[in-house]
């Protein structure tokens, strides 16, 4: 079905050019600014997001002492909410390091052995897949208790199959070729294939749905707090912070206005920037 | 091969996945901590009676063991039974039952929703590029994509409902305002992933000569537009609706749980709280087989929509 490109004018090249620049520019701003934000919480939370509770100031609105105004025990929401940062970046990050570990290890062992450990590999990537998206994790969650790090635990054991796939494939394509087979003569290891020939096969992509992936992980880590599954109080995590604010819409919207924004700004950090580093590093892979 | 022999193979290709849904959903309830029959007794008489727990332990089957217990979960979940709730002494599978029209309604008007303005904007971007609609369409899709579903389900209650009263806040009736805030709310993300694919889908396809000699042989836009391009911009567009299934039976938990909506979302999240393990299995099992079965719809729908596809 593929019909033969347009020509590329300068105009339009430009215009591309342009944009590839402004998804990496913005996501890669917002990114930045988030992890500044949580690296110097301290500094720039202005009370502690938990024990500092003054029940004088339940549900205070947004102004004077409180920028966002304050929770059910006279919290911060501000305070709380830059906390909140490290929350779902750690989690973020640590569950894409399982599944970058994870998704590197099985698909160069199911691509490279093939095989009945292939069999497995792959058939246990597809049961996964079989699940709708969060409600596998949602399963793992109901069965080993809400805590955050279970979230990590449910979310890593999910998320390592589209990594998985994409590793395997390359594999199967680069193990026949003649390159492969002369530095197999010459005397290199496995691991040297792997290392020398495989791994910058699949980088650009890896970095691509790693950047992608900690947007996800963090949505899901978001909706299973939300769901109450999650990061239970008083961990100032964004989803459960919107938990709580869901039964107090009508008095107290802040409690649920701005960590949505919080998880809204960081989700669409990360995808702009997945989506600007596809276009920079690998621009043949399409949504 | 023909289509039936196609449609056959795709169907036996569903059954070792079926297989492996029931024994990961069967091994996930194992590793629960603790005994089910005492966590039953303590929960509906307070005390655990060591002889009532063996009698219970053996009509259950669970001094079985454990790869026979597997089997005969599998034989009763296939016959469509999938045990009794711990709270409501009810068949799971009538629970869940109840709940479809309600998730299904849901789940239909987003889809629904979501294809309505997803391809009509991608269409209308595609046709007026690089113009002022096509770059809010762009700006659409990028906060589409990001924006957590319980809150914009948040935004629209507080929104329409606290501010402008212009809808019910939430719950569940026969009349569609109740549906309009879920239905949207559930609908964004997948919307805004079809109206990107749906404009870059078209851009290729308008481009291409047949749709030239379409325009050529003298046919109106509309059926240039409708019979020819987008006809054939559809098959990726089906696809990533496919692909967008699972996000959307995951939303449907989400959103159930914003508008207090009776859904077998809902029915999971409650029964997870009050660790009602049967339910939870049961629904787990019940929207999995469910997603095995639109994506066998969907992997159909190409044989009706690109007749030169090979059945391989």
């Amino acid at each position: 079905m593929k019909t033969q490109p347009a020509p590329i004018t300068h105009g339009r090249s430009g215009w591309r050019r342009a944009r590839k620049l402004r998804n990496l520019t913005i996501g890669g701003a917002i990114v930045a600014a988030l992890i500044a934000v949580a690296l110097l919480a301290p500094w720039i939370a202005p009370r502690d997001p938990i024990r500092d509770a003054d029940l004088n100031n339940y549900l205070h609105p947004p102004g004077g002492r409180y920028l966002m105004g304050a929770d059910l025990f006279g919290r911060d929401v501000f305070s709380r909410i830059v906390y909140g940062a490290r929350v779902s970046l750690g989690i973020g990050a640590a569950v894409q390091a399982s599944a970058l570990t994870l998704g590197l290890a099985l698909g160069l062992l199911s691509g490279f052995y093939g095989g009945w450990v292939d069999n497995l590999i792959m058939r246990l990537a597809e049961i996964i897949f079989a699940f709708p998206g969060l409600l596998f994790a949602i399963a793992i969650m109901a069965v080993i208790g809400p805590s955050l790090y279970n979230v990590f635990l449910a979310l890593g054991l999910v998320s390592w199959t589209a990594l998985a796939r994409l590793v395997r494939g390359q594999v199967l394509t680069i193990k026949h070729q003649e390159y492969v087979d002369a530095a197999r003569a010459l005397g290199a290891s496995n691991a040297r294939i792997i290392v020398r020939h495989i791994l910058p096969n699949v980088a650009a992509a890896a970095i691509v749905l790693v950047t992608l992936g900690i947007g996800s992980a963090i949505l899901a880590e978001a909706s299973l707090s939300f769901l109450g599954l999650g990061a239970q109080p008083p961990t100032p995590s964004w989803g459960s912070m919107l938990s709580t604010g869901r039964d107090y819409l009508r008095q107290a919207p802040w409690l649920s206005i701005y960590p949505g924004l919080a998880i809204f700004l960081t989700v669409m950090g990360f995808n702009l920037l997945g989506d600007g580093l596809r276009d920079l590093l690998d621009p043949r892979m399409q949504t | 091969m023909g289509i039936l022999g196609f449609i056959a193979r795709r169907l036996l290709l569903a059954v070792p996945v079926f297989v492996g849904v029931t024994l990961v959903t069967f091994v996930l309830m194992q590793i629960v901590p603790g005994d089910p029959v005492a966590l039953l007794m303590e929960e509906k008489v307070a005390s655990v009676d060591p002889d009532a727990a063996r009698i219970i332990r053996a009509k259950w089957g669970l001094d079985d063991p454990v790869p026979l217990q597997y089997l005969k979960f599998l034989r009763n979940a296939v016959r469509g039974d999938l045990g009794i709730s711990y709270r409501t002494d009810r068949s799971v599978l009538a629970s869940i039952l109840e709940r479809v029209p309600a998730t299904a309604t849901l789940a239909v008007a987003a889809l629904g929703l979501a294809i309505l303005i997803g391809v009509a904007t991608g269409i209308i971007a595609a046709l007026r590029q690089n113009t002022m609609f096509d770059s809010a369409s762009i700006i659409f899709a990028t906060i589409g994509v990001s924006i957590p579903n319980f809150w914009l389900g948040l935004l629209l209650i507080y929104l329409l409902a606290v501010q402008w009263r212009w809808l019910p806040p939430s719950g569940y009736g026969p009349a569609y305002p109740y549906l309009i805030m879920p239905a949207i709310t559930l609908g964004t993300a997948l919307s805004a992933v079809i109206a990107r694919l749906t404009r870059s889908s078209m851009l290729d396809v308008i481009r291409a000569d047949y749709i030239r000699t379409a325009r050529a042989k003298g046919l109106a836009d509309r059926r240039v537009l409708l019979a020819h391009a987008l006809r054939n911009a559809a098959i990726p567009i089906i696809t990533v609706i496919g692909v967008q299934l699972s996000g959307l039976l995951s939303g449907t938990v989400i959103t159930e749980r914003v508008f207090s909506w009776p859904g077998i979302g809902r029915l999971l999240v409650d029964s997870i709280a009050v660790r009602d393990l049967p339910m939870v299995q049961g629904c787990v099992l019940f929207i999995a087989t469910v997603f095995i079965g639109l994506n066998l719809c969907v992997d159909l729908s190409y044989v009706v929509l690109d007749p030169r596809i090979k059945y391989e």
